[in-house]
């Protein structure tokens, strides 16, 4: 049980973060792989084999779109927040938010994490 | 070396998303594009090739675990089975054991060559196509023409799906629950595929649970069914030509009665009884050809007497091969679950059928052992 709520959260950290550095400007990839650990400060890696199902999935949810993009060397499809993914990035963001307060609540009454302002996210 | 091992990975990957063809592609191309660029990247920041490749590889992931995560964004997607199914080769298959299965009666009797003497007192049964022209189990054929249409009706139904579940084909299951199966049957099956969801339940199974997985290309829907229901403790039964996955209580509680027409597994043995294993017969024969003097009717009363010995001695002979058959299925097929030992499936005969009462998969092991029976003469 506690594995499977471990995984739902990971997967929805995940959703979240791929969302979120997708609202900044459509992506393919490559590139969104590396904006995530340029923004994240190399902290966060997803790896291409975790990364393109979660893009999938996400699409398939309606939350992005896709084109494949002719115009260059290379083939590329790329990816865009729709109007639902936006939304859904709102709220979920506002959750985590809500989560990581709350975890950080209780943290703080046994003083096992002294409150420090949070970091760029 | 390691550029073989890039094109290996696609390849294999490639091979291994349980997709529609298209969609396969598009994945393909699009991991295809990351790994090159990735590549680029590797090699402009100084790697070698070979390096470069390797390292593109190893942050990819192996591509067994990336495969399983596509194909289960597709499973959401669709909420149902994937199968690729050679379609030509079932419906082939299937048209031969139709085929196979309308002729065989005619072809146990074609087998027997019957002396005109006997055939005289009992003309060629042409009327009925289940009619024997056996002389020595005419006697005792069951007079099926007055309930024919609606038995025929259902019984062809219940005939058809059992053939059905014993095509072979190329199918795959993905991670897939008992709904997913049972539509996959609705569409194989030409008279459907249902859930008892109340005695499912009943159970204590739900009909989207079940972590089904088949991927053999050799095997029959029927083998698949059961392996598959096994892993879930269910079973199945047929009615009106549908096959309604359930409880295995509920399966025991509604017994199948199917009526196996023995007489292709005697067809050959008949023949043996009449040309080796019939003295009198043979006896008398040779009587009325010797006896030139003797006189019509007494040549006639000759005759009828050697008919009506000849299908008693027919008769008493496929009795005991009926009794014999009947020992063999309950010795041989689920023992315990016969009434002589104590359970609820029956078996009888009358004529020279067997008239059997128990669950569908039992029916269907019976089925083999016939068949096995009868390809090798084996009584």
């Amino acid at each position: 049980m506690a594995d499977q709520i471990e995984s739902e959260l990971l997967r929805g950290s995940m959703d979240l973060m791929v969302l979120s550095v997708l609202a900044q400007s459509p992506k393919y990839g490559y590139l969104l792989q590396k904006a995530l650990s340029d923004n994240s400060q190399q902290q966060i890696k997803l790896s291409a084999g975790t990364m393109y199902p979660l893009l999938h999935r996400l699409e398939e949810a309606g939350l992005v779109s896709s084109r494949w993009d002719e115009s260059t060397r290379r083939r590329r499809k790329w990816y865009e927040l729709t109007a639902k993914g936006r939304k859904k990035l709102i709220k979920q963001a506002e959750l985590w938010q809500q989560y990581a307060n709350c975890i950080n609540r209780l943290l703080t009454e046994i003083k096992l994490v002294i409150p420090t302002p949070a970091t760029q996210g | 070396m390691s550029e073989r091992e890039f094109e290996h990975y696609l390849t294999l990957l490639g091979s291994m998303l349980r997709l529609r063809p298209e969609q396969r592609a598009e994945i393909a191309e699009e991991l295809q594009q990351h790994l090159d660029e990735r590549l680029q990247d590797l090699q402009a920041a100084g790697l070698s090739r070979e390096d470069a490749i390797q390292q593109a590889l190893a942050e990819f992931g192996d591509a067994a675990g990336l495969a399983a995560q596509f194909s289960s964004v597709s499973r959401r997607r669709y909420r149902r089975w994937m199968m690729r199914a050679a379609t030509a080769s079932v419906t082939s298959a299937f048209m031969v054991l139709v085929l196979f299965v309308s002729f065989w009666p005619t072809g146990g009797r074609i087998e027997l060559a019957l002396p005109t003497t006997a055939q005289d007192t009992n003309p060629p049964a042409s009327e009925s196509p289940v009619e024997s022209a056996d002389p020595f189990t005419t006697e005792a054929d069951l007079p099926t023409t007055k309930t024919k249409s609606t038995v025929t009706s259902r019984e062809a139904k219940n005939a058809d799906t059992r053939v059905q579940l014993e095509t072979e084909s190329a199918f795959e299951l993905s991670d897939a629950s008992l709904s997913d199966l049972s539509l996959m049957l609705a569409e194989r099956l030409q008279h459907g595929c249902l859930l008892d969801y109340r005695r499912m339940e009943e159970e204590g199974v739900d009909r989207e649970s079940g972590n089904l997985n088949w991927n053999l290309t050799n095997a029959s829907l029927g083998t698949m069914l059961e392996t598959l229901l096994d892993e879930v403790q269910l079973t199945y039964q047929i009615r009106d030509g549908i096959l309604v996955i359930t409880s295995q209580s509920a399966a025991d509680d509604d017994l199948s009665l199917v009526i196996y027409d023995a007489e292709v597994l005697f067809s050959s043995a008949v023949v043996v009884v009449r040309n080796e294993a019939n003295p009198v017969e043979e006896m008398l024969l040779q009587l009325v050809q010797q006896s030139s003097d003797l006189g019509k009717i007494e040549l006639d009363s000759l005759q009828a007497s050697i008919d009506r010995l000849s299908e008693k001695f027919g008769s008493q002979q496929a009795r005991m091969r009926f009794n014999q058959v009947a020992d063999l299925i309950e010795t041989q097929v689920d023992p315990n679950s016969w009434e002589v030992n104590g359970g609820v499936a029956s078996i009888s005969s009358v004529g020279n059928r067997l008239i059997v009462r128990q669950t569908e998969r039992t029916h269907r092991k019976i089925r083999k052992l016939l068949d096995d029976l009868a390809a090798t003469n084996g009584l």
